[in-house]
């Protein structure tokens, strides 16, 4: 009998594309129903809704049965749980109503509702199979957002000092398993989100045994065939790189499992300070990308698409006026054509001042003159000045750039007293000051202020003491 | 974006199209009524870029001709010396093809010399001592371990690296870059070529590598030499001013006009285009290559190679005047790494050849601030085997070609910093993790451009086509 409920169960990801597929019908000819032109379909409706309500009772019932082999967390069940059962009972009500002939009002408010039923339904049952961030993931990396879920910190830049689990292992974890042994999914009873479940193991008991790695679970599963039934991740899902199926096996087998422990603890051998180091290193840069991701300088963006008569007047002038986005409403406009572009002209940019994003006044004529003007180019991230008449007068109207990501200011007379400007900035990510008369101890105090967060430029060392 | 096809539309309206098809007695007119709109409009006029934020402005590669060993410079198998002159075990090699100069070779003994590995910088990556220029400026490097291609022969694989397919007749790189984002730089062409002085035995390169295929001629690539002609027949001959040139242009121009409102044939606006391009050439092209003004201590980051007209250095010191001046796409060529036989001593030739100016290159791009902003590339077009052609002793061997997996590296905007993607097995014969191919190489530089591979087609004799062909994904793994 338990065999038996289990196979319904698990016919409820396909039984319950019949009421989805049925109750769209139903819904889309109700509605037509509405009108004289197809008014015909009226007597269809009743029996419509009938084997609407049949299905999805059929639906919700295997769909208990599912829940009840616990794979799945009961509060995440609950919500789609309640709401198919509202949306079989509101399928129920409508052909009540629909025999007792009710007026039109009520019919459209009663498959309104449905309708949304249905939607909702399907909705949380999606997350449930795929995982909550799975539909709107693309979204937030479309809009240049960081994804939605993501726990795991980034690891300090000292190998010794990052924790083996922390930093290490439960990343993997997260990226490879969590999907279906998380929060809101738990196979085979079984949770690997946290320390307290790991240990506790799953429906087969514990997973990780100190120092056996071969007879532990979390390990021998990840080694077996592909075509292995109880292989994991199971055949088709992302799996384990080499290196991290290494990395658990020494977790394991040498670390002893232990959730503390920092590397410089867990004492490697050669082979494994070399795998350590690589993965640490990703696992650093994945953290910059996922930083770099999260504030895309095209994030937010809502300005109009730029008046072509506008961008042809500028290319009638000799500019290059490159399109950054799709849309056409992010600009860059390049001088290179137009060495001897100089202050007075610098007014012709305003035009697009809701667009324009980069900026290359590189080897140009202009001085701090046509920054004072400029500075009403409030969206700009990119600006090259370099080999430019620029000084510090000119930079301080900077300030009121505060989008400005990139600011290219080499070979030009610029001091530190720049530098407090620059300082201010919140969102400069490089500033490059190589050939300025910007000392180096202005640059280790910019530096200093701003941390990692900004990449301060100075020329490389080889250039510098041979110049100077 | 692109000014020629707007030019077409405009020229060659649909009822043009109909009347002159009509006059030819084609019978056009009663087809097309049949045939909507969008078939009759020219297809390759719907091009609209980006198709996302580009990364990088400006893309430099850096060619290493013949096919670099992989285990002499970047990709460190200590298991190959342990097991120096033993046979490289079956199960590894497999069941895959050879080429004709080693499949008879009766045994495959596995070859270290005496090249030296250390770890460099924070990124700790792996560089033999052959590059220590290129050994300090790892941290801004990423390293691919595991590109792989199809083709086994220099010529269809550097065809396969530059134009996505294997036969030749298809459009380069950087003509495919230069036809979807045209040049900013008005006086210089969207897409140079610099090519390295070839010695006798190098493998030779064909004009069919920076060829522009079925796309308008003007985005060519453009052969520039070092040293007094960079361009040949730019200059014009002795007795003629500018005034006359000019003059002779203008009217040559309206013979072209008159020919085009004939013919409507689009090559005719790429000649147009292309004669003007190089009247413009003449003023800026003897000011962007003159590098004789450099000062010292670039030369001394370059290396002295940098004064020789036609050296690689020479060439990386005249690929960053052309990337300050917005040049689009820089390839350079430099030949001479097919080591079958007494690599040893060739391989220590041909990376002091390149080492000092290639980390030169990205020192020097960096200072300048457009590091941030250009992507640079540097490979060869397969790797090498981890087996010996012909006799193997500890000071004297060779290596075969060796297309299964090869280590590249690129660095610039967009992408990781002291980075490395993919790993191959212990004997460096077969990839173990994150595989590159060549396609998925092409899509990623496109996709740091704001292109996406799969939407910018051309169509040719019936057929659309691609740079990555039917193949490629984007590498996600190295972007920044």
């Amino acid at each position: 009998m338990e065999h038996l409920l289990q196979f319904a169960g698990r016919l409820h990801p396909l039984v319950v594309h019949i009421p989805i597929g049925v109750l769209m019908l139903t819904v889309s000819l109700h509605f037509l129903a509405f009108t004289n032109r197809y008014a015909r379909f009226r007597e269809l409706l009743p029996m419509l809704w009938l084997i609407s309500c049949g299905s999805a009772v059929f639906a919700s019932l295997v769909g208990y049965a599912l829940s009840l082999e616990g794979d799945y967390a009961p509060e995440a069940v609950a919500t789609h749980m309640w709401l198919g059962i509202g949306l079989s009972a509101g399928a129920g009500l409508i052909y009540l109503l629909l025999n007792r002939n009710t007026g039109t009002r009520l019919q459209v408010a009663g498959v309104g509702a449905v309708a949304f039923l249905l939607f909702a339904t399907g909705h949380y049952g999606g997350n449930l199979t795929h995982g909550e961030d799975y539909l709107t993931q693309p979204l937030h990396a479309f809009l240049g957002q960081a994804p939605a879920v993501t726990t795991a910190a980034p690891p300090p830049q000292n190998l010794q000092e990052a924790v083996v689990f922390e930093h290490l292992v439960k990343p993997v974890l997260e990226q490879k398993c969590y999907n279906c042994h998380g929060a809101t999914k738990q196979k085979g009873k079984l949770r690997l989100d946290a320390e307290k479940f790991i240990t506790k193991g799953g429906k087969h008991g514990e997973i990780l045994l100190a120092g056996q790695a071969e007879k532990s679970d979390l390990y021998a599963r990840l080694v077996l065939p592909e075509e292995d039934d109880k292989r994991m991740p199971p055949k088709g899902k992302p799996q384990l790189t080499e290196q991290e199926i290494k990395l658990i096996y020494w977790w394991i087998a040498r670390a002893g499992g232990d959730f503390k422990k920092t590397v410089a603890e867990a004492e490697a051998d050669e082979t494994t300070k070399q795998l350590l180091t690589d993965l640490h290193a990703s696992r650093l840069a994945g953290a910059a990308g996922m930083v770099a991701a999260a504030d895309s300088e095209f994030a937010g963006l809502n300005a109009p698409k730029a008046s072509p008569a506008d961008v042809k007047q500028l290319q009638q002038m000799g500019m290059a006026v490159t399109f950054l986005t799709p849309e056409q409403n992010a600009l860059g406009v390049n001088l290179v054509n137009v060495p001897d572009f100089s202050d007075s002209q610098a007014a012709a940019l305003l035009k697009l001042r809701d667009q324009l994003l980069w900026l290359d006044l590189s080897g140009t004529q202009i001085t701090d003159k046509a920054l004072e003007q400029l500075a009403q180019l409030k969206h700009l991230t990119r600006l090259s000045l370099d080999n430019t008449a620029v000084t510090d007068e000119g930079i301080a109207h900077l300030a009121k750039l505060p989008s400005l990501r990139y600011l290219n200011l080499y070979n030009t007379s610029v001091t530190d007293k720049s530098l407090p400007v620059l300082e201010a900035l919140e969102h400069l990510r490089a500033v490059h000051l190589w050939q300025t008369r910007v000392t180096p101890q202005g640059v280790a105090a910019l530096q200093k202020a701003r941390g990692q967060q900004l990449e301060v430029n100075f020329g490389s060392e080889s250039a510098n003491t041979t110049s100077l | 974006m692109c000014h020629h096809h707007d030019e077409v539309a405009r020229q060659m309206s649909r009822r043009e199209f109909l009347t002159r098809g009509a006059m030819a007695g084609v019978g056009l007119a009663a087809l097309s009524s049949l045939l909507p709109q969008s078939l009759l409009a020219a297809d390759n006029d719907r091009l609209v870029l980006p198709h996302f934020p580009p990364k990088v402005k400006r893309v430099v590669y850096l060619f290493q001709s013949g096919g670099p060993s992989q285990f002499e410079l970047f990709d460190y198998k200590p298991k190959l010396a342990d097991m120096f002159g033993q046979e490289l075990p079956a199960s590894i090699r497999g069941s895959q093809r050879l080429t004709g100069m080693t499949s008879n070779q009766k045994s495959f003994p596995l070859a270290m010399g005496k090249t030296q590995f250390q770890q460099h910088g924070k990124s700790r990556a792996w560089v033999s001592d052959l590059m220590p220029h290129t050994a300090k400026v790892v941290d801004e490097l990423c390293f691919i371990k595991s590109m792989h291609t199809e083709a086994i022969n220099h010529d269809p694989a550097i065809t396969f690296f530059q134009t996505g397919s294997q036969q030749a007749g298809r459009p380069s790189m950087g003509s495919w870059i230069s036809y979807g984002l045209g040049s900013e730089n008005q006086n210089l062409p969207a897409f140079v070529v610099l090519l390295s002085r070839a010695r006798s035995g190098d493998q030779p390169l064909y004009a069919k590598l920076w060829g522009n295929g079925f796309l308008p001629s003007e985005h060519q690539g453009v052969i520039f030499r070092s040293g007094d002609s960079p361009v040949y027949y730019l200059n014009d001959p002795k007795g003629m001013d500018q005034a006359s040139r000019r003059r002779m242009l203008d009217h040559l121009n309206e013979l072209h006009q008159l020919q085009y409102k004939n013919v409507q044939d689009e090559e005719i606006n790429s000649r147009i285009s292309q004669y003007e391009m190089a009247y413009r050439m003449q003023s800026s092209v003897p000011a962007t290559l003159d590098i004789s003004k450099e000062p010292d201590y670039i030369y001394n980051m370059y290396g002295e190679d940098a004064r020789k007209p036609g050296t690689f250095a020479a060439n990386c010191l005249l690929a960053r005047r052309l990337l300050e001046k917005d040049v689009r796409f820089v390839q350079l060529y430099h030949q001479g790494w097919d080591q079958h036989a007494n690599l040893p001593k060739d391989i220590k030739l041909m990376a002091k050849s390149v080492d000092q100016a290639s980390a030169a290159l990205i020192n020097d791009l960096k200072q300048r601030g457009l590091l941030d902003e250009t992507l640079v590339i540097w490979g060869g077009e397969f790797g090498r085997t981890n087996y010996s052609q012909g006799k193997l002793t500890l000071d004297n061997f060779g290596r075969d070609h060796h297309p299964r997996c090869f280590t590249i590296f690129m660095a610039g905007a967009g992408i990781k910093k002291g980075f490395t993607y993919g790993a191959t097995d212990e004997f460096g014969y077969n990839i173990t993790e994150n595989p590159v191919h060549v396609h998925d190489l092409q899509a990623t530089v496109l996709h740091l451009m704001g292109i996406d591979h799969e939407r910018m087609v051309y169509k040719s004799q019936g057929r659309r086509f691609r740079l990555t062909d039917v193949a490629g994904e984007v590498v996600k793994g190295i972007l920044a």
